[in-house]
């Protein structure tokens, strides 16, 4: 095997090779940096360019872009509270208030560093033990998936750590939105108004631009003019310290293999991967209080999580041949236009160019990490725009965003108007995070459960019958209710305590 | 004799006139300045790649001489491509706009206003394979296990694909339920979000039979994880002819996934002709042929008017089928 992946290094270091694999990463950071443009629509966008090159260079060009846009997406979430991607969502809470503090520097530098080991971490699964991990994506059926998000779901309520019942009416509303479109299982258009553009359904993008970006131009406009707000941060040091970085060490790790874990389950992915890694963070780590005022270990861990399950997503793309999300569905696409079967037997029949794009996979990781350094830099000084010229600068770049989906105004209504809701929202303290994950995971949530009833024939004990799905139901309701079990006792041991001592 | 000498001058410059004019048609009208392929779809769907091999192929074989353009129209599967173009591009002759079943069930299901009366379809360029196919470990060993199973009983036996309820992947179950005289409102059938998901799930033996097109099948057939029991074409399949046919098994579903375009209405009948010829030209190319294999396209062609008849009756067809299975009001 080493052999192969030697071979697979003279092939990716190759002049021409490391160049594609270097402009691949330039895009897709930038990508990811850009709300609105996202890895997938970027992949399909670059699918006739495939078309002229090797078919080893067209691949390490593809990926190197899929896993360059996780670096970036998290730029913008730091610097001017608005995600670069739904896998950078999680990563606003205290990257921003970091940036705000004067440290985006390091918040930035550790999203690099954690998003290096994590995606070096799942090119070596991937090599190592691809084919025999990825069969256990196999045994997630319709009712597993329907389990795991549910759990995905319930993770929120402990997120921001306020009120539970107003995370819970967000993540609501967003599965609201959610259902908006042509129903997958009986084919009605629902709540569409006769719009074909409603028949697809809300994106992602309209509602994170509006509720992300339009609300922080309004809120800093209004902070700034009563002087809640400076015009400019001043930052505190450009880089991760010593100590910083080895108290991120853990949360880095548990972020690696929790995003590795679920990016792999095709459909999952990053998204997901990133709220339950942060979630499970704050039960793991030591000092969970702190997270969620600027902790730089809340934004090492969601970027570790998401590019840990970005490289997790190509191991059942490039073992099995079976798509794990959106962008690898693209991929696998590409493989088809290139003559290349997706299957179990890609390696056997293309294992040279495959061993080329894994090696092109360390390369690319490490170049990103080298290109972030002097990015870093330059990003951070972004926060000395004063915020008179940079509010504008990002309106106008979230609405180019927005148009650049599909071209409708409808879609810059539908941006408006959530931009209203999460003004008013921020206003009275509704967490925006839980209502972007019920956005993303209710249509496949909603899917999965209606798949499994079709199954079970319309019985809902099939939940309960998979081990599997059991597993997951149990800790969902675990989490839900643990906070608020433990929060009582303490409640009543200290009114025993008082008591005891009056 | 001078009157013979007459007649044979007028003949020939009758002939000369008539040779003129049959050679006239062929010249009159070239497309000029850039062409434009409308893909109703993000980039990277099939009406996509549809748009994007072709504009290449008639590119480098020199039948369009000027560059032609991808559009990307998506929206209700095609039901914004097909407003826009008739509203808004009317006459065009530079324009083409890909198509597939996937309009037809668009049109059926009436999620447009618009039917394929409004359009002018020009060319099926291709089509693609459908089967059935089940894990290799499957108790199903031949399409008659499947019949057995289902007439014993129809909830026993779960289908999955890549589409939505009363879309191909779905219609092509309905379809052999209805040929081997089950009730095809009753059969169980598992939407996913494309082809692979649904053949994941037959891999993890979630759902047993994956209602699939045999290019998405290709990878897991050869090797050797999934096995297909029937192709539900007239003729095997190139690729695997080792795949009976439905019709061969006693079955009679012949249903094939089409590729293929429309131009918009009111084009002028000579640029319609000469796409469609353009059309008939590029499928014989090996330009072509090779793309064409790449992405598992069959050979199966139809031209100008047999093609318009042919989407039409498929329309009709599909809705009568949809108002059968209660998707149709």
């Amino acid at each position: 095997m080493f052999e192969h992946l030697i071979n697979g290094f003279a092939v990716a270091l190759m002049p021409y090779n490391l160049m594609i694999a270097l402009a691949g990463c330039l895009v897709g950071t930038l990508i990811g940096v850009l709300p609105g443009l996202g890895p997938t629509a970027t992949l399909a966008m670059l699918i006739p360019l495939v078309f002229s090159m090797p078919p080893a260079t067209a691949l390490i060009l593809l990926t190197s872009v899929y896993y360059g846009s996780m670096y970036g997406g998290s730029t913008t979430s730091i610097l001017v509270n608005i995600p670069g991607e739904s896998a950078s969502v999680i990563t606003t809470i205290d990257g921003h208030k970091m940036a705000m503090q004067g440290r985006a520097g390091p918040a930035l530098a550790i999203a690099a560093i954690g998003s290096f080991i994590a995606g070096t971490f799942a090119v070596a699964m991937l090599t190592l033990v691809g084919k025999p991990i990825a069969t256990y994506s196999l045994y997630f059926g319709p009712a597993e998936f329907f389990s795991l998000m549910l759990f995905g779901l319930c993770t929120v309520a402990s997120l921001t750590g306020g009120n539970v019942m107003k995370s819970i009416v967000s993540t609501c509303f967003g599965l609201m939105i959610a259902t908006v479109g042509i129903d997958l299982v009986s084919g009605a258009a629902r709540f569409t108004f006769g719009n074909p553009f409603l028949q697809d359904g809300v994106d992602f993008v309209v509602i994170a631009i509006g509720m992300f970006a339009l609300t922080e131009v309004v809120v800093t406009a209004r902070e700034v003019r009563s002087g809640v707000r400076a015009e400019i941060v001043e930052p505190k040091g450009l880089f991760v310290k010593w100590s910083e970085f080895v108290y991120s060490l853990p949360s880095i790790g548990r972020g690696t293999v929790f995003g590795f874990l679920v990016g792999m389950l095709p459909g999952a992915g990053a998204t997901l991967s990133t709220f339950i890694a942060y979630n499970l963070e704050k039960r793991l780590c030591k000092n969970p209080e702190r997270l969620g005022t600027g902790d730089i270990r809340g934004v090492a861990c969601p970027e570790a999580a998401n590019n840990a399950a970005s490289g997790a997503s190509l191991v059942p793309l490039l073992t099995l041949g079976l798509p794990g999300g959106g962008a690898t569905a693209v991929m696998l696409g590409a493989l088809m236009m290139l003559d290349i079967t997706p299957g179990p037997l890609m390696f056997e029949k293309h294992g040279a160019m495959l061993w080329a794009l894994i090696a092109s996979m360390y390369v690319g990781n490490a170049l990103l990490l080298v290109l972030n350094w002097p990015l870093v830099n330059i990003f951070a000084r972004v926060m000395r725009v004063p915020a008179k010229y940079l509010m504008p600068i990002v309106l106008v770049i979230s609405t180019i965003g927005v148009w650049s989906l599909s071209y409708s105004a409808v879609d810059l209504v539908l941006t408006g108007a959530a931009g209203l809701l999460g003004f008013y929202m921020r206003i009275n303290k509704y967490p925006v995070e839980p209502l972007i994950l019920g956005l993303i995971l209710g249509g496949k949530m909603e899917q999965a459960y209606r798949q499994a009833l079709i199954i079970s024939n319309g019985s809902n004990s099939i939940f309960v019958e998979k081990p599997i799905s059991l597993v997951l139901l149990g800790l969902a309701l675990l989490f839900l209710f643990l906070p608020m079990i433990l929060k009582k006792s303490q409640q009543f041991n200290a009114a025993r305590e008082t008591a005891q001592a009056s | 004799m001078t009157q013979l000498i007459l007649r044979t001058a007028a003949l020939c410059v009758g002939g000369v006139i008539a040779a003129a004019a049959a050679v006239a048609p062929a010249t009159a009208w070239e497309p000029k300045g850039q062409g434009e392929c409308i893909a109703p779809s993000n980039p990277g769907g099939g009406w996509d790649m549809t748009c994007r091999t072709t504009s290449a192929v008639l590119q480098k074989t020199g039948m369009f001489k000027e560059s032609i353009y991808v559009t990307n129209m998506p929206g209700g599967s095609g039901a914004v491509a097909i407003a826009n173009v008739i509203t808004k591009r009317k006459g065009e002759p530079n324009l083409i706009v890909a198509a597939s079943n996937a309009l037809t069930f668009t049109v059926a299901l009436g999620r447009t206003p618009h039917t394929y009366k409004d359009i002018i379809p020009i060319a099926q360029i291709g089509a693609e394979i459908g089967g059935f196919f089940v894990r290799d470990d499957s108790k199903y060993k031949t399409i008659t296990d499947i019949v057995n199973a289902l007439k014993a009983d129809i909830k026993s036996v779960s289908f999955s694909g890549g589409s939505a309820p009363g879309g191909q992947d779905h219609m092509k179950a309905a379809m052999f339920a209805k040929a081997i005289g089950v009730d095809p409102t009753k059969i169980v059938y598992v939407p996913f979000q494309g082809g692979g998901e649904a053949l994941t799930s037959v891999l993890g033996g979630h759902t047993q039979v994956g209602s699939l097109d045999i290019s998405e099948a290709t990878g897991q057939l050869e090797a050797g994880k999934i096995r297909g029991l029937a192709v539900l074409s007239e003729k095997r399949s190139t690729k695997f002819p080792n795949i009976p046919t439905a019709l061969e098994q006693g079955v009679k579903v012949n249903y094939t996934v089409w590729r293929g375009f429309y131009m918009a209405p009111g084009t002028p009948a000579d640029a319609v002709t000469w796409w469609t010829d353009t059309m008939k030209k590029m499928v014989a190319t090996p330009e072509w042929k090779a793309e064409a294999a790449k992405v598992g396209m069959e050979p199966i062609y139809l031209f100008g008017d047999d093609f318009a008849k042919f989407v039409n009756k498929d329309a009709d067809e599909s809705r009568a089928l949809l108002k059968e299975l209660g998707f149709v009001k």
